[in-house]
């Protein structure tokens, strides 16, 4: 289908929900509440490493108002397990990881009273050696933060043999770039809120991921998952940080200790320090390339820091796929603990940053060649059809048990169209001057242009089949019910423009439930890109479903075989004679006039579980353009032009999609310039806030120039791929290479202040 | 220390028993459980909290609410005058993709509400200078820009 002949899709019609956000009637987490519940606090470690020698909760119990105060003693010896090699440990134990680990929790009547009980709670720390940086945690004599040790075995991807394309190549450049740590830096705060009945507990709690909280909460107390039930709450901004985190688990252990439904309170420094946030990262490279341009080998040796509970590795980037044309690879990626707030993923995650390292590497022969940056990739970059590197990796460790495919394919990629697309926006032909040649000079400020590409998952198999329900109402009315979060990136307003094309109703008559788990199927959560991908297959499926059973109907109205009739825009019709045409609800409304006959009516739920094919596979991919202005004397970057050209497969809503595509771009640049958790040599993070971690506002940059090369993916609904993480993998990359040309140094590190700026340019 | 303060909060006066350390925001939200107004930052950074008092944008959670004594309140719950009708200004964020999650939404709302009451046709500079002290994370501000220039011809052309 063209997508002209679509009636609710690829139009941007509002989110489902714009009324309500837009009224503020719309409840967050920290606006909902239930009856008689109580006011949870957490009790944190100062210590970096310590070991509770002593802990001794009686005067806080005793405190008036104070209803339970749980210690590591109540919380069970198993650990528990976060999504993608988030891992997590348990609740609590008698040792404390990070400065602001969870030591106790306080359930009182008021947040005060909690407040105050935690000053009561008495805790002797036995004080432990402590390590805050990757390298010096991957040392022999390093303090140990799990009992498995501070280095995980690394994750491979590897083709050909790298020695013996070095050996081939005619030149052979090295680097080594460094990513300190981003956050999330989200303005809404989660304050989950459990509750027991006898035995079940219901939580509510602003995740992205209800089906797969259920599945944590109930592994972890061994417990039926009938009997967990996970009401998901709007997130508000969530980039990651609220996928579920150890203060679900909490909330969930103190009300059951209380017997009282209780809400956890956190603050705007505890969602900023001890929650979750981007890891750091260093990346170190080699990489061949023949004089003609053809890359012949790379090796990437990639280092993540996990903080104290995470443990990314991580076999599902797609750097490796994005250069599936290089002769020889080889991809490690090794995770490593150390005594900071735990990392995990964020938007972009390693195709961010190992992506920077990747995108240095590819400048860097270029410049050696003194190629066009644009022709090296354009030479070496995937294509329709070529083979896809991680998936053999990701299989054997997901699929075991499944026979290895043959081959793995990409199902499409569109990612030559998207550099010329992007490369015309920009002038590249005019601007391009050469390695290290500014486009301007105008006194100490100069300009430079770069480019970039980037490739991203849209969500994988492996993370489990996806259902979802579609139930016909007697007025021809739909609800939709289906397993997501909601973060803000429309995946609810997307679900129901997929079932409304595929159903063939209006958009407005299609209702969804996407957050509690007693009523959803099981599904992925609103992670990885997966949602329109992985549970939009589900729902265009289910309400085929749907519409199958409502033909079967109407072909003994209509006379005619089901396969004859067609449904728009609520009618049901024959194809033969269109004009012959009756609204739904005259099918499922078919009761005797007058009377009161509901027997009569159809009960019609179509239903679907479905994944994606093991191969091809789909994955969404960017080119970005930059011109920016380097002040040489402040060290102060300003952008003139940006320039995103994403492969996005059709889109579903496209001004969602272009929200994503700016949000992307804003939070890129963030990371490219100004943002980064600082931590002080005891692991305190010092600007937990919005006074001194700052984010762009409104007046700080342009807005990007979008454009979306629209081909139609194979094995995506309508075509749609996944989209929102790729925009914020892919600045780094465009910008550092523009301050190149604009000034001559390479910046390796992120986020590349004025301070750094000056720094490499010699000035102090 | 407890104070009994008047208050005009969406046209109504009131009489309000807060505790004189607590700040506007969670007057609003706490006492009388208008959450439209979101908490963020708590600190003046992020506007999520922004409401208008006597006419003027502020961020409420660095206004005592002892100092709303006398004065006059409008938060996002008193723009629309029923479920259904809305504001110009939420009209055109729904119809022009003007938010994602919504957290920032109802700050945002009444700083556009203020900037084009006191200039009924900004410049696209002085939008983004308007709502600056407003922070959206998820957004990237295009269409957040582009609704307040829809809802300025459209309050124009109602005038």
């Amino acid at each position: 289908m063209e997508a002209q002949d679509f009636s609710v899709v690829h139009k941007s019609v509002p989110l489902k929900d714009a009324h309500e956000k837009v009224t503020g009637h719309l409840q967050f987490p920290l606006d909902f509440a239930v009856p008689a519940m109580l006011y949870g606090r957490v009790l944190r470690s100062p210590h970096a490493h310590a070991r509770i020698k002593r802990i001794d909760a009686r005067k806080a119990e005793a405190l008036p108002g104070v209803k339970a105060v749980l210690t590591y003693k109540d919380t069970p010896e198993r650990e528990w397990f976060g999504l993608w090699l988030n891992y997590r440990g348990c609740v609590m134990d008698d040792t404390a990881r990070f400065v602001g680990d969870e030591v106790a929790a306080v359930a009182a009547i008021d947040e005060r009273t909690a407040e105050q009980a935690l000053d009561l709670i008495e805790v002797d720390y036995e004080v432990l050696p402590h390590v805050l940086e990757a390298e010096d945690a991957m040392a022999a004599d390093a303090p140990q933060i799990r009992a498995d040790g501070n280095v995980r075995n690394p994750a491979v991807v590897e083709w050909g043999n790298c020695e013996k394309g070095f050996a081939e190549a005619d030149i052979v450049v090295e680097n080594k770039t460094r990513n300190y740590s981003q956050d999330q830096a989200t303005m809404g705060r989660n304050a989950p809120i459990a509750d027991w009945t006898q035995d079940k507990v219901t939580l509510w709690t602003g995740t992205t991921c209800p089906s797969e909280l259920r599945d944590a909460v109930a592994n972890l107390l061994d417990m039926a998952k009938s009997k967990v039930r996970i009401i998901a709450l709007p997130t508000g901004p969530s980039l990651g940080k609220w996928w579920f985190n150890n203060i679900e688990m909490v909330a969930v252990l103190l009300a059951r200790k209380a017997a009282r439904p209780v809400k956890m309170m956190l603050t705007q420094k505890e969602v900023f320090a001890d929650v979750k946030r981007r890891h750091a990262e260093t990346t170190s490279g080699r990489m061949g390339v023949a004089r003609d341009g053809t890359i012949t080998s790379v090796h990437l040796e990639d280092v993540f820091e996990n903080g104290a509970y995470g443990d990314k590795r991580d076999v599902y980037q797609s750097i490796p796929d994005l250069w599936t044309r290089i002769h020889n690879a080889k991809f490690e990626m090794r995770g490593i603990s150390t005594n900071l707030v735990t990392s995990g993923c964020m938007r972009g995650v390693g195709d961010l940053t190992m992506n920077f390292g990747m995108e240095m590497l590819i400048n860097k022969a270029a410049a050696a060649l003194a190629m066009d940056p644009v022709e090296i990739r354009l030479k070496n970059a995937v294509r329709t059809g070529d083979a896809l590197r991680t998936q053999r990796t990701l299989h054997a460790l997901l699929a075991p048990d499944t026979p290895m495919p043959e081959a793995f394919t990409i199902s499409s990629a569109a990612i030559d169209e998207c550099l010329k697309k992007g490369a015309d926006a920009i002038n590249w032909r005019d601007k391009w001057k050469g390695w290290g040649q500014p486009t301007e000079t105008n006194g100490a400020t100069r300009r430079g242009v770069g480019v970039a590409t980037g490739m991203h998952i849209c969500g994988i198999r492996y993370g489990g089949q996806c259902g979802a329900v579609v139930k016909i109402n007697s007025d021809g009315s739909v609800n939709l019910l289906v397993s997501l979060g909601r973060q803000g990136n429309g995946n609810d307003t997307t679900q129901c423009q997929i079932a409304a094309e595929e159903l063939g109703v209006p958009y407005d008559r299609v209702s969804i439930s996407c957050g509690d788990t007693d009523v959803t199927p099981w599904g992925q959560g609103s992670t990885a890109s997966t949602s329109t991908h992985l549970s939009g297959t589900a729902t265009k499926a289910a309400a085929a479903d749907a519409k199958r059973q409502l033909l079967e109907l109407a072909a003994k109205v209509f006379q005619a075989k089901p396969e004859d009739l067609d449904i728009k825009d609520g009618m049901i019709f024959s194809t033969a004679n269109p004009e012959q045409r009756i609204p739904i609800s005259d099918i499922t409304d078919r009761h005797a006039p007058e009377l009161w006959d509901v027997g009569q009516q159809p009960c019609i739920v179509g239903s679907a579980v479905t994944n994606v094919p093991i191969d091809p596979v789909a994955k969404h991919m960017a080119a970005h353009f930059t011109e920016l202005e380097v002040d040489t004397d402040t060290g102060q970057v300003e952008i003139v032009k940006y320039v995103e050209a994403q492969d996005s497969g059709r889109l579903i809503n496209p001004e969602v999609c272009e929200n994503q595509l700016s949000g992307g771009y804003y939070q890129g640049l963030g990371f490219s310039l100004i943002e980064e958790l600082v931590y002080d040599d005891d692991g305190k993070i010092l600007n937990p806030n919005f006074e001194n971690y700052k984010i762009w506002r409104c007046a700080d940059l342009p807005d990007p120039e979008l454009i979306f090369v629209e081909d139609a993916d194979p094995v995506s609904p309508f075509g749609a791929k996944g989209l929102g993480e790729v925009p914020i993998c892919v600045p780094p990359g465009a910008i550092a290479m523009a301050i190149y040309n604009a000034t001559g140094v390479w910046m390796n590190e992120t986020p590349m202040t004025p301070e750094r700026i000056l720094r490499a340019l010699g000035k102090i | 220390m407890k104070k009994s303060i008047e208050v005009t909060v969406n046209g109504k006066s009131q009489s309000v028993e807060v505790d004189t350390r607590m700040v506007l925001a969670d007057m609003l939200r706490e006492n009388l459980r208008l959450t439209g107004t979101h908490i963020g930052c708590g600190t003046g950074s992020c506007g999520a909290c922004t409401v208008m008092l006597d006419g003027r944008t502020v961020k409420s959670c660095s206004v005592l609410a002892a100092d709303a004594d006398g004065r006059s309140v409008q938060t996002v719950e008193g723009l629309s005058t029923s479920a259904v009708s809305l504001h110009p200004v939420q009209e055109a964020m729904v119809e022009n993709q003007g938010l994602q999650c919504g957290y920032c939404t109802p700050g945002m709302v009444l700083s556009a509400v203020e900037l084009l009451n006191k200039n009924p046709d900004p410049t696209e500079d002085e939008i983004r200078h308007g709502i600056a002290g407003n922070l959206c994370r998820c957004t990237g501000y295009h269409f957040v820009v582009t609704s307040i220039q829809a809802a300025a011809k459209s309050m124009k052309e109602g005038a």
